[in-house]
């Protein structure tokens, strides 16, 4: 196994380094417990390695969804799809196995693709009950198609099914493949995809509008699940030799989901030791109490008291005591001591001199709008928070957007970031139409913003946060990225120096380490800003990027920080201009906008009010009236 | 001279294991005792233990005893395959009993086939569970086997000429079922006069039971499910249809006579075997039963008993705990009588036996004479 990117500045992403603690210690401890277990209940019995196989293998189909927060309850269907069709495809057409059990698992990807798209628009409770009406289709449908399945009896013998040749296991062969899917997954965490998926299990809008197509990745993963869940379906038929509707119960849904929430479903091998865990226990049990014959309940209820008890005192799955362990540092630099070093952080930021590099020199040639809105309107119910609002956005030009509480200035940059699309109206961005367009689109176009109510990747570290933003800009694919090429290791620690080199502009390198959230509310808005410039900064020699128009919307950067910062912040506004970024600022501080604007609009009721120059403005009977209220 | 000397050897062989049974022989079953189908696999532990008690109390085997190992298989397959495992390799049982569904069968019993370690089901009925190879037996009668046996009888007794048939055409166990009705009357002798079927779900079955009536059947056959048993019933009756009626598997329901009030009175229904078989064997058990356990067996526990004396009986007979001495002394069985009346195993190791053949009458069961 090699993982890309291990060098020295991997401690800088949250979960690569170990440091010991008692619960560290713990966790190691029950993770070889749990192994040795396994290891013991398949010596006295090879039959029981299948069954920890499938287990382990549903429990990889588990955490491909809930690690995207997705509660999917369609693992028993889609197990029987695989089931079912490798079934067929090895007895009836006469595939061999090798090749029947990778056919049946990519049906079972299929079906998930399809009706993936209607089903993965739901949320938590919506889609677990959808998918369980999916795995209960699957049931009916097994029953009502005799022929081919052998109906409500099961296939076997007695339905045309031979039994021998169905019952054949491959436990090696697919220890192997288990092997090398846990590889595929744990490799795929650390790369582009995976900090893409990480970053919408984290917060899928603001993914969104670092040009991370969530529904795409959504898709992904949940027909990655379907895969695998296909695979554990079809090595079962082929272990137990005989199906029937029966096998693929709803109850086996929650069993599959229970060893993600044992284990834990932050990282991939968590749903492996629950799988292992409930797997190897109730063996264990059994065998173990035998003697008590009279009591056929007991190993049950046993097994049930184990599993309330781990997870009340593990809330987070058996994984979570490694997190735990993790939470308390962050990195080399920061963390644990977030606080006192965010100061230090910031006093730097005063003192240092701006760096050079970290931002690129964009061509910001002729004086055409880069940005034209014209009528945009948007209604929510009978209210109107935007009210035909039209102006234009100089290419090079940093623009105030100002007004009271509820003008609609935020709705106005959600509506031009997709995140809320107009109701009606144009929005021109270097001359194409984008209204309406998905955020992760008009991202990719060259538009980055930052929230009003800070969208940080919370439970990423602050370079990875900002190495998200790079996702437009690495091109290698992902099997190229299980592979580990040179050309995506070089990707990969280009996009990480470019994010240090944002940090540092930004006084935030020594902070890059730690967890987004332990951080304070003046360091969250400026790791957003850099975010939001890494996505807007094209690679070095992209001479198309760099032609190509960069806008940022900064919706209220100053709240929360005192007037030193804010002072500095303005400096580095007005820095972004000289580098040929457009900037469109959303601010109460005024000073600051007056000092850095080259044109203000303003804003009330979702009316344009006045537009022009800070000194015009600021003039304006029509804004004076707004902030001071009619008199 | 080598075959003198491996004759003899055999011979000596064969002396000493008739003489010699072990102190204890180690019989394992895995049923289903916890879950949703657990009231079966526990009738069945309570007949496998009396049976249990009988045979050691009563010395049958001589100075050897019987131990019975019970499992858990929770109805599932990897378990099944899984406790099969633990009897067979742990447990070094000679033969083991189960397990209680046909669905766990088709899992577990190639595993004990291969290691040559007989099975006897005592509660499995779908076809095909003896096919999966010659260790494999089984004393519980399937449908198949239980209706030829009650049509013959009804034959007999009311010289049936013409019959009708209703089933239910949307379910496979129906349509087998209504299957095996169509060729045991045929093969008794009668006419099918009209055969209708109905959809699960409806509820208004008196079109289809005219058309039936029409042709003047002697005899009625519903092949229905439990869900639509007593409406069909009811519905038959209502139209005035006073003929005998045979019901298939899912009248076979204390809630038929329940629901049904009058319009069972009369209905005739076969099981493998019924509480009111009245051959000594049957009454013995169930007097006993009832002492131990104080409530009435069914017949999976009739099964179950049996099956353990089927197993005590063919290791007498081989003289050996050696499981292919105890298969082949098990596929030997003929004509014994037990608690499911006179006994013998076919060539294809299933079950023969008399069914029980029962009417409903005054609200309950009693045996159709």
């Amino acid at each position: 196994m090699s993982f890309p990117n291990k060098a020295p500045s991997a401690g800088e992403e949250v979960g690569t380094q170990r440091r010991g603690g008692p619960k560290a210690v713990a966790s190691v401890v029950l993770l070889v417990l749990i192994v040795v277990a396994d290891l013991w209940v398949w010596i006295r019995n090879p039959d029981d390695l299948d069954r920890l196989l499938i287990n382990l293998l549903l429990g990889l189909s588990a955490f491909a969804t809930l690690h995207l927060r997705l509660l999917s309850l369609a693992s028993a269907g889609f197990a029987a799809i695989g089931a079912y069709a490798s079934a067929i495809f090895a007895v009836k057409l006469g595939v061999p196995i090798w090749l029947a059990m990778p056919a049946a698992a990519s049906v079972s990807a299929l079906v998930a693709l399809v009706i993936g798209l209607p089903v993965l628009r739901l949320k938590d409770v919506y889609l677990a009950v959808a998918t369980l009406g999916f795995g209960e289709i699957v049931r009916v449908a097994i029953i009502l198609l005799p022929d081919l399945t052998g109906g409500s009896t099961g296939a076997n013998l007695s339905t045309g099914f031979p039994y021998e040749a169905m019952k054949q296991t491959h436990a090696w062969v697919m220890a192997l493949v288990l092997l090398a899917l846990g590889w595929i997954l744990a490799t795929t965490a650390r790369t582009r995809t995976g900090r893409a998926l990480r970053a919408i299990r984290e917060n899928a809008d603001a993914a969104a509008t670092m040009g991370i197509d969530v529904v795409a990745h959504r898709l992904l993963s949940f027909a990655a699940s379907a895969f695998l869940a296909g695979l554990a379906g079809a090595f079962y038929a082929h272990s137990v030799g005989s199906l029937d509707a029966g096998d693929f119960k709803f109850t086996r849904a929650v069993d599959v989901l229970t060893y993600a929430v044992l284990g834990g479903s932050g990282v991939w091998f968590g749903p492996l030791l629950g799988a292992g865990f409930l797997t190897a226990l109730p063996i264990l049990l059994r065998d173990s109490l035998s003697f008590l014959q009279n009591f056929a309940q007991l190993p049950n209820i046993v097994n049930g008291l184990a599993l309330m008890l781990a997870i009340i005192f593990m809330p987070g799955g058996f994984t979570s005591m490694f997190e735990g362990a993790l939470g308390r540092r962050g990195g080399p630099k920061a963390a644990g001591k977030a606080g006192s070093e965010a100061g230090r952080a910031r006093k730097r930021w005063h003192s240092a001199p701006v760096p050079a590099d970290g931002l690129a020199e964009t061509k910001a040639e002729g004086n055409e709008p880069i940005l034209r809105l014209v009528e945009v309107s948007r209604n929510f119910g009978g209210v109107e928070a935007l009210s035909k609002v039209g102006f234009d956005l100089r290419r090079g030009s940093i623009c105030g957007l100002i007004g009271p509480n509820g003008a609609g200035k935020t709705t106005l940059i959600n509506a031009i970031t997709g995140v809320i699309p107009p109701s009606s109206g144009r929005i021109l961005f270097a001359g194409s139409d984008i209204a309406g367009r998905p955020p992760h689109r008009i991202a990719r176009a060259g538009i980055a913003r930052t929230y009003q109510n800070i969208q940080l990747f919370g439970e990423m570290s602050v370079l990875e946060n900002v190495v998200v933003g790079r996702h437009v800009h690495i091109r290698t694919s992902l099997p190229e990225a299980w592979l580990s090429l040179p050309g995506q290791r070089r990707e990969e620690s280009h996009a990480r120096k470019e994010a240090h080199a944002l940090l540092s502009r930004l006084g935030l390198d020594e902070l890059s380490g730690a967890r987004a959230s332990t951080l304070s509310y003046g360091d969250q808005r400026r790791v957003e800003i850099a975010r939001a410039l890494a996505m807007l900064t094209p690679e070095p020699g992209d001479r198309e990027g760099a032609a190509r128009p960069q806008l940022l919307l900064l919706d209220e950067p100053a709240a929360g920080m005192n007037e030193a910062e804010t002072e500095k912040l303005g400096d580095f506004i007005a820095t972004l201009k000289t580098h040929g970024y457009t900037v469109l600022v959303v601010e109460h501080h005024m000073d600051l906008i007056m000092k850095i604007c080259d044109r203000i609009v303003v804003l009330d009721f979702g009316r344009k009010i006045a537009e022009g120059a800070p000194e015009e403005v600021s003039r304006d009977p029509a804004v004076l009236e707004a902030y001071l209220g009619g008199e | 001279m080598k075959r003198i000397i491996v004759a003899s050897l055999a011979a000596a062989l064969a002396v000493s294991s008739a003489v010699a049974l072990p102190a204890t022989i180690k019989i394992g079953a895995a049923e289903t005792l916890t879950g949703d189908n657990s009231s079966y696999g526990i009738s069945i532990k309570k007949g496998l233990e009396l049976a249990l008690q009988e045979i050691n109390g009563s010395k049958f085997l001589g100075s050897s005893k019987i131990d019975l190992i019970v499992m858990d298989e929770k109805a599932d397959k990897q378990e099944g395959i899984s406790v099969f495992n633990k009897l067979i390799n742990d447990e070094k049982v000679s033969l083991i009993i189960g397990p209680t569904l046909s669905s766990t069968a088709f899992a577990a019993d190639p595993v004990a086939q291969q290691a040559g370690v007989p099975v006897l089901g005592t509660s499995t009925t779908a076809s095909g569970i003896t096919d999966m190879g010659d260790f494999i037996f089984r004393d519980s009668l399937p449908q198949s086997a239980v209706i030829p046996g009650t049509i013959n009888k009804v034959v007999a007794k009311y010289g049936v000429k013409k019959a009708a048939l209703l089933y239910e055409s949307t379910n496979e166990y129906s349509k087998s079922e209504a299957g095996v009705f169509k060729s045991a009357l045929e093969q008794a002798g009668v006419q099918l006069v009209g055969s209708e079927s109905y959809q699960k779900g409806d509820s208004d079955f008196r079109t289809q039971l005219q058309k039936l009536s029409q042709k003047r059947p002697d005899l009625y056959v519903f092949a229905s499910l439990i869900g639509e048993a007593v409406p069909v019933l009811q519905q038959a009756r209502e139209i005035g249809i006073t003929q005998p009626i045979v019901g298939g598997n899912g009248f076979n329901n204390p809630a038929v006579i329940k629901n049904g009030g009058d319009a069972a009175e009369g209905l005739i229904i076969g099981a493998s075997w019924s509480i009111t078989n009245d051959d000594p064997k049957s009454v013995a058990f169930v007097k006993a039963y009832n002492a131990k356990y104080g409530n009435n067996p069914d017949q999976f526990a009739a099964q179950a008993y049996t099956g353990l004396w089927l197993v005590a009986t063919a290791i007498k007979n081989a003289g050996s705990a050696d499981r292919v001495a105890i298969k082949n002394a098990l596929g030997a069985i003929r004509d014994i009588d037990t608690a499911l009346g006179k006994f013998s195993f076919d060539d294809h190791r299933d079950p023969h036996h008399e069914n029980a053949v029962v009417v409903v009458k005054n609200g309950a069961y009693v045996l159709f004479k």
